[in-house]
């Protein structure tokens, strides 16, 4: 069922220093249909200042637009202030209020929504726990430390029991330790309060542990919407597919059989549907998907070699870069022609692998992924 | 070693500004309990309290006067108060067309003498009948009290910002809630600072009070003056050490009440 729809929704800063060349100093946020399930646990992910933060202040009701509706529950909420929307965020930083003690700063919400002090208490003293903090509720937000402060954070807004939490990058200045942590205990609240909740991050770890869909968004605008699997497996333009990760990314022509790049060159299983036609685009190699196999040893991969030129054997030759060994999986970098290639995989290798060793690298064929290249009008 | 140094400087200064500062007070202590003592002597011939006792005398009028002071003094903080926390948002976190003049304007008080502003201000006052009364004096106590009182909230609030207030708001509280639940906390030491050089502008208020009042609103300076513009000295040193001890009363009721707000919100 359909929680929260935003519609047709425009916004554009005008930045009031630089009147006379407008257009291009201004900032410009687009977004046709974006809808959300209730409790799904929706992400938004793309890079510094594409209007993560601007999209959520939309939901909010703290940034004013200039066009479009935001509904929640069929209701029209667009005209609502964002006091009335009841709906949560949470910001970067805690913002606790200094002045009150974590559990006045939990319990802030209900006491603006008139419920007794008896329930607040009772309310407070629950949430904490799910938080990890019971017997923090006298201390006051400076005896806190900064994982404990957004956990305080946290738990206010969800002891509000918005209609919708908002998240914007609740953890990003926290440390890479406290951030699994966090993680996990987001998990266990989302499923146990089941609220629908936006978060915002560009930490694609976070994306692939916590989102049920997430949208990618850059310049304003959503990409592409999708669960972070889909999109990963699935990714419309280059641009995405950098985003999630991907390192192997080449530019070329899609033939029946093989793809032809510039520097480079891969088998591909018959491509029926081309029909003699190319296709200009890129391909994305997993670097999961490829393996090293064997490395030259005095003449040993000459024989391989022939293989090479088999048909249904998928492999190249290539140098080998660079080596990283890192909890059991090693990292290689391989210069294929002039193009470099990035495999993970297992270490299988009795021996070091040494830096400008041949080696043959086998691929997948079916998990190489084509993005054709639109020509825009 | 290089710290031992830096930290006798220090220590040096504050003992210099300290003596700098109290020395009048011990000068005016002794001027007031003493008979007859003037220059080259190095003390006084003979100790007396007749100069207190004058001033502690019914007839006097210390006492009303004092009462008269600090009711201005009050009231007028209070007024600045008000008007200033719209002033201070205003100026503080929005960005207005004018924005610049406003500030001048506001701060014109500080640069030009009050008494030229007062000129004006009196002509008006005898139309609207406020002369010779203590609402026309309080009102024109506001002239050069107000400009630190919105100075000291603009800057209160630019600290502010609007981060906190959003987290109000997304926690369901609406604008009276929020300024008292969450702005006004932050405005606090602002508030204090405005209201001390509000209350300390006001209690030393003279002309402006002598030319409003008429001479039928009797402050604490008022009564003081005579005495320190040549008449008996000792009574002036008398009323000059009574008038520093109100005002430091004053300052520290005034911070006393504002914390202690502040620290009932912390409690209950
Ligand atoms: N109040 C404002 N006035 C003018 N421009 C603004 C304002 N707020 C944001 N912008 C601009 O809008 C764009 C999007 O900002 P936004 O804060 O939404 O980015 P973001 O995706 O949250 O970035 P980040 O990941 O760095 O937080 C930026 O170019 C920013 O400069
Ligand atoms: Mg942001």
């Amino acid at each position: 069922m359909t929680k929260l729809c935003l519609e047709g929704i425009e916004k554009s800063y005008i930045k009031n220093n630089s009147s006379k060349n407008k257009s291009e100093d201004d900032f410009r946020i687009q977004i046709d249909e974006l809808l959300i399930n209730e409790g799904e646990f929706f992400g938004i992910v793309g890079p510094s200042g594409c209007g993560k933060t601007t999209l959520l202040k939309i939901v909010a009701g703290l940034q004013e637009i200039n066009k479009g509706e935001v509904i929640i529950d069929g209701n029209n909420i667009t005209k609502i202030s964002a006091e009335n929307r009841n709906i949560s965020m949470v910001f970067q930083q805690p913002l606790l209020f200094p002045h009150m003690t974590v559990e006045e700063n939990v319990t802030f919400g209900l006491k603006m929504k008139k419920i007794d002090k008896t329930e607040r208490k009772k309310r407070a003293k629950q949430i904490l726990e799910s938080v990890g903090l019971n017997g923090y509720l006298y201390r006051y937000p400076s005896e806190l430390s900064g994982g404990q402060k957004q956990r305080v954070a946290i738990a206010r807004a969800i002891a509000y029991k918005p209609e919708v939490l908002l998240m914007d990058e609740p953890f990003s200045s926290l440390d890479p330790a406290l951030r699994e942590d966090m993680r996990n205990l987001i998990l266990k609240l989302h499923s146990k309060y089941k609220m629908t909740t936006i978060f915002v991050t560009h930490d694609r770890e976070d994306a692939f542990t916590l989102f049920d869909r997430m949208a990618i968004m850059r310049g304003g605008e959503i990409l592409q919407i999708g669960s972070p699997k889909e999109i990963y497996e699935n990714p419309l333009t280059k641009y995405i597919a950098g985003f999630m990760g991907y390192k192997n990314i080449f530019q070329g022509h899609i033939n029946v059989n093989e793809f032809v790049g510039k520097n480079v060159k891969f088998k591909l299983p018959n491509q029926n549907y081309l029909k003699n036609k190319s296709i200009y685009g890129y391909i994305v190699i997993p670097s999961e998907s490829l393996e090293v196999n064997l490395v030259e040893k005095n003449n040993q991969n000459i024989k391989k070699m022939h293989q090479i030129e088999s048909k249904d054997y998928y492999a190249f030759l290539g140098i080998l870069e660079e080596v990283n060994y890192n909890q059991g999986l090693l990292y290689l970098k391989i210069k294929y022609n002039s193009e470099e290639i990035f495999i993970t995989q297992k270490n299988k290798f009795s021996e070091d692998l040494k830096i400008g060793q041949n080696i043959l690298v086998e691929y997948m064929p079916e998990k190489i992924h084509f993005i054709e290249k639109k020509v825009r009008g | 070693m290089k710290d031992k140094t830096t930290n006798g400087v220090i220590l040096i200064g504050i003992i210099f500004i300290a003596l700098i500062s109290i020395l009048p007070f011990v000068f005016l202590s002794i001027l007031s309990f003493s008979q007859g003592w003037a220059w080259p002597k190095i003390l006084p011939n003979s100790l007396s309290l007749g100069a207190w006792k004058y001033v502690f005398a019914p007839t006097s009028g210390t006492i009303n006067a004092i009462f008269t002071s600090l009711k201005v003094a009050i009231v007028v903080t209070i007024i600045n108060l008000v008007l200033a926390i719209p002033a201070g948002d205003a100026l503080g976190r929005y960005k207005f067309k004018g924005k610049k003049i406003i500030e001048a304007i506001l701060l014109m008080p500080i640069i030009i003498p009050p008494i030229i502003i007062m000129m004006g201000m009196h002509k008006t006052f005898i139309v609207f009948n406020l002369t010779e009364s203590t609402l026309g004096v309080i009102l024109c106590h506001i002239v050069p009290t107000l400009p630190y009182m919105i100075r000291a909230v603009t800057i209160s609030y630019n600290q502010l910002g609007f981060k906190w207030e959003e987290q109000g708001k997304m926690l369901g509280a609406g604008k009276i809630d929020r300024f008292f639940n969450i702005v006004f906390p932050f405005l606090i030491p602002g508030i204090v600072a405005g209201s001390s050089l509000s209350i300390v502008i006001s209690l030393s208020q003279y002309i402006i009070t002598v030319l409003m009042g008429g001479g039928q609103v009797v402050t604490l300076p008022m009564i003081m003056f005579p005495f320190i513009n040549g008449g008996n000295q000792g009574i002036g040193a008398a009323y000059s050490i009574l008038f520093a001890l109100i005002a430091v009363i004053a300052l520290i009721a005034m911070d006393l009440l504002l914390k202690r707000y502040y620290n009932d919100r912390k409690i209950n």
